[in-house]
């Protein structure tokens, strides 16, 4: 050994042990901790399940008016009345499919451009300058976009609407247009908005897996670079943009502040995006925001509804991270 | 350091085998490693030279999957006996990487992280000067310690590496193929230092380079993979012996195929 | 693949046939291509315009529009007239009056039957004595709190009462009308319009737009007035507009030539975006309104995450990746985190309102719990079970954690905690395996390893997707709504165990009053102070990342 002394394992074969002894049972320490770590968000998911069911349960149980047949099929939603309350979720879902179906349309084709864009065409500069810009997107609180909606889209809309309504000769006719302040058509554009930046970025690196030797057989054959893009690298990656499409319509499902905002607060059966609606996200809210007590009707039911908005967002995001895996195993 | 060498020997293993994943990568390899002196393991690509010497130190443990079987005795004393903590292990058995891999602290605090570890209680100052003298390094960047190691030139790097190694005083030297990314000047200092260093420390080395196995190295051993089940990737030792008679006079006509670049 | 289909005409089609046929091809491939382009930019275009027409409403409205001031109708001495037995209507009367929020919110009135003095203990210790009127409403006995913010209208003394009535107009509000006839609706009559067009005072001027039906109560029982819907005003600030709706409270001087009645101004305007939005607490007045409550209670919820979510979050990291091994265990592990980051954050809300605010109910007064061991049980978010060794608030232990702000940091961390995960894994993850060789190679143990070499290194990129997390948290609002934080906080706290709001919230509570002042100005110049902070916040995460990238 070397002339400096090392006050570990220099000391004779006793105290080696001994240091080694401590050593290990502080490396045990430390691997327990870590793993309780990340046993920790099993146990989150175990919470969401026992709180959002559990109540659930109780919601169906302790009142005899409610029954699941009719929560399930019921076409009423109003729950706040004193007398003769109703309890059937299917105005609440569908204004939560309307809102997710019309924020799509605007969301995917324009995400999946995006997509093909930064990934195909856009030069290594310009995709590292866009790439935080989207995420700066997604980032913007939920709320201010439904601040959005309700002080800037909406009036553009109504502005629309008249046009359209005297173009047509429509004004104070029977067929006249009508706009609700709150309205799911510029709640969908806004939430629409902000789903872009998720179909853009999970679509994008679907698209950058694909290896460069399907590029450059495409290219090969004389395709052009639009062909490439899309005859060549979108079916390859399809099942990456079908991930990102899933992910981004259970996110819609999900939104909560903007739709609040801007859709309204009137459960109705309807497939007119020009009137008002609610959603479950939006109804959770309302009843939350004036102060739900424990153990009551009103808290017991958002419950209800959370746990089937839980269920929708759960099944579409396993359905989701199953394709992205079985598309990752593809490539790699 | 030959405080208690009772043995010529640091090394010498009995019938090592390892295994990936269950399956046998290297076969009942039997070497001596003499105190002091270089010994280099040569021969072909995948023919396990390296996990041969990751063995030494059981760095191999670190490989999800991989298991030894046999002995390695060091110091009287088999490494892969229950009761050896590797930890103690590796910090008597230094090693130094293929690729340079300074860790992104200054380069002072490069050559100080083995000793830290350990709870050395000495002047720091003094055994980081006396490691970079030692590494051939301590002219070049003595007016620089607080600058990042990864600044460093590669041969520098590497050079750091070493002198990162011997920060521990350890008994033994592994170097994995320690030039191999480096540029022939660069390799040369390597090489010169290696000489140097083996009056302390006792140095094996992995190597790809024939030539440089025959300029550096007192022993050779030469391994390769068994013929008779190619598919299956076992390596074993072929011939084992001074590095003169391996070059000049290999006993088995595997070897000389090799060594005469017939054969790898 | 589409390779192979793509490329089997061009093999198969024969060799003169195909020369025509790929020219006209051609074009139409190269116009799709453009064609594609051209909608990609336009897109583009129109993103960005929105994007600048968005920028520019919230500054205009934020910045440079004037917020308008609040006015009294004086009618008589008030002072004199709260005496039993006198009709009264109150505006804006505070949030605390006995009885449902919804029906009282924006003004009542009733027959005082009696005065009444609480004394309140507030949390220093003080004695607080609270003034309070008992009315006698349609909706029962209520108690408006007195205060120097109450406004109160009464009816003259010494003539013959007329009737104050109020009408429950779509479940919403009352329409309160003094001594009106028919001929107050003229020009030059002075008059006050209530929300929820917000409060506004002046002379009519002019009749405008579509003739609607106003139901007005006075001496002589209920009448219909047909009045054109929008009343332009000569105001103290100018001209204004105003449009009777639905639930618009109006209030005329009972004599316009007389000098007894007299619309006084309470305050001056101001522009929204001011010192005083940080340094105002949350009021029903757009003059005074801002948000220090929201502030700094959303500086402490955040603190309080990055707290709980640093340690859970890295060292939930480090065991996937430095410890873990392949198996059923750590793969669920990994879906579950996958999965969780895609729950929708309202349902993070609902899972803190059981857990940590309700505690699964274990405290409330039928639970088992409570009666075998005699719990003391109280509401609210300081209340609870308390446990105190020291005497020191922030020491105290309140079980359940109710609806504070140590509940809010709770909340948000199981919100941001998949993202500090997967954020964490990706830095850990970028430190090359050579680094740990050799790390292993000079006798580390593994714990040291991971905290001497790993943990530093991956640090800047840890630190980086934390304060990413962080600044997506402190725009969340739909969480710490369902949880429960409160609107209308008017103190700061003075430990974790205190009731709080945040400034998302503050937001939303102003986009969703009625009136202008609160719905599009204060909550632009909200907006503009959190984005202000997110976008700094951001701004540091990327300085970061560019800063301390380390080039292998």
């Amino acid at each position: 050994m070397a002339d400096v002394p090392i006050d570990s394992g220099g000391g004779g074969p006793l105290a080696f042990l001994r240091t080694q002894a401590a050593r290990n049972v502080y490396e045990r320490v430390m691997h327990a901790l870590l793993f309780i770590a990340s046993a920790f968000s099993i146990l989150v998911t175990l919470g969401i399940i026992a709180s959002l069911f559990g109540e659930a349960i109780t919601f169906f149980t302790a009142n005899p008016e409610v029954t699941l047949r009719e929560y399930l099929t019921g076409t009423e939603w109003a729950p706040l009345l004193q007398s003769n309350p109703q309890f059937g979720i299917l105005p609440l879902i569908n204004g939560t499919i309307m809102i997710a179906v019309l924020s799509s349309l605007v969301a995917l084709p324009v995400g999946l451009a995006t997509a093909i864009f930064l990934s195909e065409y856009a030069p290594g500069r310009l995709r590292r300058a866009v790439k935080p810009l989207l995420e700066i997107l997604s980032g913007i609180p939920t709320v201010v976009y439904g601040y959005f909606a309700l002080v800037f889209i909406t009036p553009q809309l109504e502005r629309i609407i008249a046009a359209i309504n005297t173009a047509f000769g429509l004004t104070d006719g029977p067929g006249e247009i009508e706009i609700n302040l709150f309205n799911a058509l510029s709640a969908s554009i806004v939430v629409g908005v902000l789903i872009i930046p998720l179909v853009a970025s999970i679509s994008e690196d679907a698209m950058r897996s694909v290896p460069r030797s399907l590029r450059e057989g495409s290219f090969a054959l004389g395709a052009t670079q639009f062909e490439t893009a899309t005859r060549v690298v979108v079916p390859a990656a399809l099942s990456g943009i079908l991930a990102s499409f899933v992910i981004a319509i259970s996110r819609a499902i999900g939104e909560t502040m903007a739709v609040t905002v801007a859709a309204g607060a009137t459960p109705k059966m309807t497939l007119n995006p020009l009137e008002s609606v609610q959603t479950m996200t939006a109804f959770i809210v309302q009843v939350s925001f004036g102060d739900a007590a424990a153990g009551s009707i009103n808290s017991q039911s958002i419950y209800a509804v959370g746990a089937t908005l839980f269920l929708m967002t759960f099944t579409m995001n396993l359905i989701g991270d199953f394709i992205l895996r079985r598309f990752r195993e593809e490539y790699e | 350091m030959t405080t208690n060498g009772s043995t010529d020997y640091v090394f010498e293993t009995d019938g090592l085998s390892v295994y990936y994943d269950g399956k046998l990568a290297v076969d009942n390899i039997n070497l001596q490693v003499k105190r002091n002196h270089i010994t280099a393991l040569i021969g072909p690509s995948g023919c396990g030279k390296s996990t041969v010497l990751r063995s030494f130190n059981r760095m191999n443990d670190l490989i999800p999957g991989a298991s030894v079987e046999g002995k390695i005795i060091y110091d009287g004393r088999n490494i892969y006996d229950d009761s050896t903590d590797p930890v103690e292990v590796r910090r008597r058995i230094g090693m130094v990487f293929q690729k340079p891999n300074p860790f992104p602290k200054t380069i002072y605090e490069n050559v100080a992280f083995g000793p830290r570890i350990n709870g050395y209680q000495g002047n720091m100052d003094e055994l980081v000067e006396r490691c970079l003298r030692q590494a051939a390094l301590w002219d070049e960047v003595k007016d620089k310690l607080k600058e990042n190691g990864l600044a460093l030139s590669g041969g520098q790097q590497q050079r750091l590496c070493i002198a990162r190694a011997l920060a521990t005083q350890p008994d033994v030297l592994l170097m994995d193929e320690p030039a191999s990314a480096l540029d022939p000047i660069a390799t040369l200092r390597i090489e010169e230092l290696m000489h140097e260093l083996k009056e302390d420390y006792t140095i094996v080395i992995v190597t790809h380079n024939m030539q440089q196995a025959a300029r550096v190295s007192d022993y050779t051993t030469f391994m390769s993979i068994d013929r008779s089940n190619p598919d299956a990737r076992i390596g074993h030792v072929v011939e084992f012996g001074p590095t003169e008679q391996i070059f000049t006079n290999p006993q088995k006509k595997e070897t000389e195929d090799y060594v005469s670049g017939r054969f790898g | 693949m589409s390779t192979v289909e793509t490329t089997t005409p061009t093999t198969q089609a024969p060799a003169a046939e195909a020369v025509g046929t790929y020219k006209e091809n051609r074009s139409a491939r190269e116009n799709a291509g453009r064609i594609f382009f051209v909608i990609l930019i336009l897109a583009t275009v129109f993103g960005l315009v929105m994007l600048a027409l968005l920028i520019t409403d919230v500054v205009v409205k934020g910045i440079f529009n004037d917020l308008p001031g609040d006015y009294m109708l004086v009618t008589g001495d008030i002072s004199g007239d709260t005496i039993t037995a006198n009709e009264v209507a109150v505006i804006d009367p505070l949030e605390r009056i006995a009885g449902s929020r919804t029906q009282t919110d924006r003004g009542i009135a009733g027959e005082i039957v009696g005065t009444e003095t609480r004394t309140e203990e507030t949390r220093g210790g003080d004695t607080l004595n609270l003034e309070f009127l008992v009315l006698d409403t349609e909706h029962g006995e209520v108690l408006i709190q007195i205060d120097e913010d109450t406004v109160i209208l009464d009816e003259d003394e010494g003539e013959t009462p007329a009737t104050l009535e109020s009408f429950p107009v779509d479940g919403s509000a009352h329409v309160m009308v003094i001594g009106i006839e028919r001929q107050d609706f003229i020009i030059g009559q002075e008059i006050l319009v209530g929300p929820p067009e917000g409060s506004i005072a002046g002379e009519i001027r002019s009749f405008e737009g579509p003739t609607i039906s106003v139901q007005i109560a006075s001496d002589d029982g209920t009448e219909e007035l047909s009045v054109q819907q929008n009343i332009t005003l000569e105001t103290s600030m100018g001209r204004r507009t105003v449009v009777l709706e639905e639930g618009t409270l109006m209030f005329f001087a009972a004599d316009p030539d007389g000098d007894q009645t007299q619309l006084e101004e309470l305050f001056g305007t101001r522009p929204p975006l001011t010192g005083t939005v940080i340094t105002d607490f949350p009021s029903r007045r757009p003059r005074e309104a801002g948000m220090l409550s929201g502030i700094v209670g959303s500086v402490i919820v955040i603190g309080l995450t990055a707290l709980f979510s640093f340690p859970l979050g890295v060292g939930a990291a480090i065991y996937l990746e430095e410890y873990a091994n392949r198996g059923w265990l750590t793969n669920l592990i990994n879906i579950n985190i996958n999965n969780l980051a895609g729950v929708p954050s309202i349902v993070y809300g609902m899972l803190g309102l059981t857990v940590f605010v309700r505690f699964f109910g274990a405290f409330r007064p039928s639970s088992p719990l409570v009666q075998a061991f005699n719990i003391p049980v109280e509401e609210g978010a300081v209340g609870g079970w308390i446990f105190n060794l020291f005497g020191i608030p922030w020491l105290e232990i309140h079980l359940p954690f109710g609806r504070s702000l140590l509940a809010g940091g709770a909340t948000m961390t199981l919100l941001i905690l998949p993202i500090v995960i997967i954020a964490s894994r990706e830095a850990i993850r970028a430190v090359p395996p050579s680094i740990r060789e050799a790390a292993f190679g000079l006798g580390a143990t593994k714990w040291q390893v991971i905290s001497r070499t790993i943990f530093p290194i991956a640090f800047p990129g840890i630190m980086t997707g934390m304060i990413l997390a962080l600044s997506r948290a402190i725009g969340e609002t739909a969480p710490l709504i369902i949880m429960g934080a409160f609107t209308f906080i008017a103190f700061l706290p003075s430990s974790i165990w205190d009731q709080f709001t945040v400034m998302p919230i503050q937001i939303y509570n102003w986009v969703q009053l009625p009136g202008d002042a609160f719905r599009v100005q204060l909550a632009a110049a909200g907006i503009i102070i959190l984005l202000a902070i997110m976008l700094s916040m951001n701004a540091i995460a990327i300085f970061l990342r560019n800063r301390f990238e380390i080039k292998w």
